[in-house]
């Protein structure tokens, strides 16, 4: 995502510009209204994985895996 | 289990979950311990209870099932598992959180072969157990969190004592559970931050 989008939203989601000013702007960059609608469910979902700790995991291998412990199988 | 994609053998480091089980937060922190170059393991202490539900409300009855020394045998067993996985170096820290941290330290009591030992606000063993421990320890406590940290002082008395390599911090103005970044009441950035910087610093030197 272009750094000069998520500082509007950034700009947007703590309140230093209200809705109709960030949709402006993000039009302004985007090229168009259309466009600026477009981008808003990439910047939500994207500031909700910042929020909530959600990473891109792609550099890593993660899996469930079993080892045996004192009761049988452990899940990991 | 997590584990970086680049890179053939890492030091492996077990991650024991709060009084919740393995709920998302903690496989978070298990990523996060990946990322700094670890081989990170979480076991879910409730599998012999049928796991970690997704519904936590009534988590507490399941623990309580638990048999505690069969508990501390299986995340024993954590450590010879990952001594011997073929991704591991062969050098295995633990630590935790909570619940968990009072499970670390029983980890570091049972297990001779543990390497590190990082327990977050976690119960002390008795006076009595820490003769057998075996690993440096790192002891993370919050500055208000009584309960536990009544404990502190006859656990340090018997590590000084028997001669252990071990760091007791304290961090000042937070809660118990302030690295639970999913628990806005509980979380404290400033302390979770310099106990995690502090974490990872000890177990890339304990586990080289």
């Amino acid at each position: 995502m272009n750094k000069e989008i998520t500082n509007l939203y950034d700009d947007y989601r703590k309140g230093r510009t209200d809705r109709r000013e960030f949709l402006r702007k993000l039009a302004m960059v985007a090229g168009s209204s259309a466009a600026a609608v477009a981008l808003l469910p990439a910047l939500e979902d994207n500031s909700i994985r910042a929020a909530t700790g959600l990473q891109d995991n792609s550099d890593l291998v993660t899996e469930f895996i079993k080892y045996h412990g004192e009761t049988g199988d452990m899940r990991a | 289990m997590a584990m970086p994609k680049k890179g053939k053998k890492f030091p492996a480091v077990i991650v024991i979950h709060e009084n919740r089980g393995l709920v998302p937060h903690i496989q978070e922190v298990t990523r996060r311990m990946a990322r700094e170059g670890f081989l990170a393991l979480a076991p879910d202490a409730l599998s012999p209870v049928g796991g970690t539900p997704e519904d936590i409300s009534n988590v507490g009855q399941l623990f309580q099932k638990l048999v505690p020394e069969q508990t501390t045998k299986n995340f024993v067993a954590a450590v010879k598992y990952l001594e011997t996985n073929p991704k591991s170096t062969g050098k295995v820290g633990c630590t935790g959180f909570c619940w968990g941290g009072a499970m670390t330290n029983q980890v570091a009591v049972n297990s001779p072969d543990l390497d590190a030992a990082v327990p977050y606000y976690g119960s002390v063993p008795k006076p009595e157990d820490v003769a057998r421990i075996k690993a440096p320890v790192m002891a993370h406590y919050a500055g208000n969190d009584e309960r536990i940290n009544a404990g502190i002082p006859a656990f340090e008395e018997a590590l000084k004592k028997n001669n252990k390599e071990y760091q007791i911090f304290m961090y000042e103005g937070a809660g118990h559970a302030f690295n639970n970044d999913s628990n806005a009441e509980r979380y404290n950035e400033q302390a979770a931050k310099l106990a995690w910087g502090r974490t990872i610093a000890f177990f890339k030197d304990k586990l080289k």
